[in-house]
């Protein structure tokens, strides 16, 4: 049942994916990376983690997204005529695949295996205490974090620059 | 289908969704598209942290994975504020026309 559950998790995300890169309308792009947003949330649901899955709905494939829907609808952008390589497509893409290589020895080393005696508590409740014991300075950074981002983001897209 | 799914097969799938990302932030030209590709790019990291505190059996993961959502709704509204102020000067999202900063020099 969860090898089961993990290959459609695994085949629509990676499909998925594959259609928001290769997606010649920004609008498709956006909606095929919201399905994607969804599957993801399945696969935090997996491992156990119901209110991180529970947060990028609503959040990430929630209000992330309908501000990406809002600026496509708003700059009326149509489909591309071909799917444009840029200048140097080759160098890029050996440099992609030389740059993920890279990463294969770190999921090697990850695969021995770990004995731990705690079992993972995901729930809401243990994640607050955690959040205001553990990590009380990263949450009042990230209260100004967003005020700097909400401040700059109205100034860069007022019609009159203050 | 008998395999028992490991903590690896998932490592490898958020690797595949990360590569998929790079690809689309190198190989496409649309500025809105690239933007998406390092959203996935940014999910596959959150997968990797959220797969690690389920073999570690450590929430603190999944503080840290919520404080990285917080980020991701503050870049996205940064880049897409960036992105209407782009096609407004450049009438263009092409990433190849945007070279007022590279004449500089």
């Amino acid at each position: 049942m969860e090898t089961l559950a993990f290959i459609l998790t695994a085949v629509t995300l990676i499909g998925l994916a594959l259609a928001v890169v290769f997606a010649r309308r920004p609008v498709r792009s956006a909606l095929a990376l919201i399905a994607a947003l969804l599957v993801v949330a399945s696969a935090f649901a997996q491992n156990e983690a119901p209110y991180l899955a529970t947060l990028q709905v609503l959040v990430y494939a929630g209000a992330i997204m309908v501000l990406f829907l809002f600026v496509i609808m708003l700059l009326n952008l149509g489909p591309e005529p071909r799917l444009g390589l840029p200048a140097a497509w080759g160098l890029r893409l050996s440099g992609a695949v030389v740059a993920m290589g890279t990463l294969i020895p770190g999921v090697l080393v990850a695969s021995s295996p770990v004995v731990t005696q705690r079992v993972l508590d995901g729930s809401v409740g243990h994640i607050g205490a955690l959040m205001f014991t553990r990590f009380p300075f990263a949450f009042e950074s990230i209260s100004l974090i967003l005020l700097a981002a909400v401040v700059s983001a109205i100034t860069l897209a007022m019609e009159r620059p203050v | 289908m008998t395999f028992a799914v490991t903590h690896d097969h998932w490592l490898a799938l958020a690797q595949i969704l990360f590569f998929v990302g790079l690809l689309g932030a190198l190989l496409r030209r649309n500025a809105l598209v690239v933007l998406m590709s390092i959203e996935l790019m940014l999910n596959a990291g959150n997968l990797t942290l959220a797969v690690y505190g389920h073999r570690y059996a450590m929430a603190e993961t999944h503080v840290i994975i919520f404080f990285l959502l917080a980020i991701a709704a503050a870049e996205a509204a940064v880049g897409l504020a960036l992105m209407l102020n782009i096609s407004r000067t450049h009438d263009t999202l092409n990433l190849d026309a945007m070279t007022s900063l590279r004449e500089l020099l």
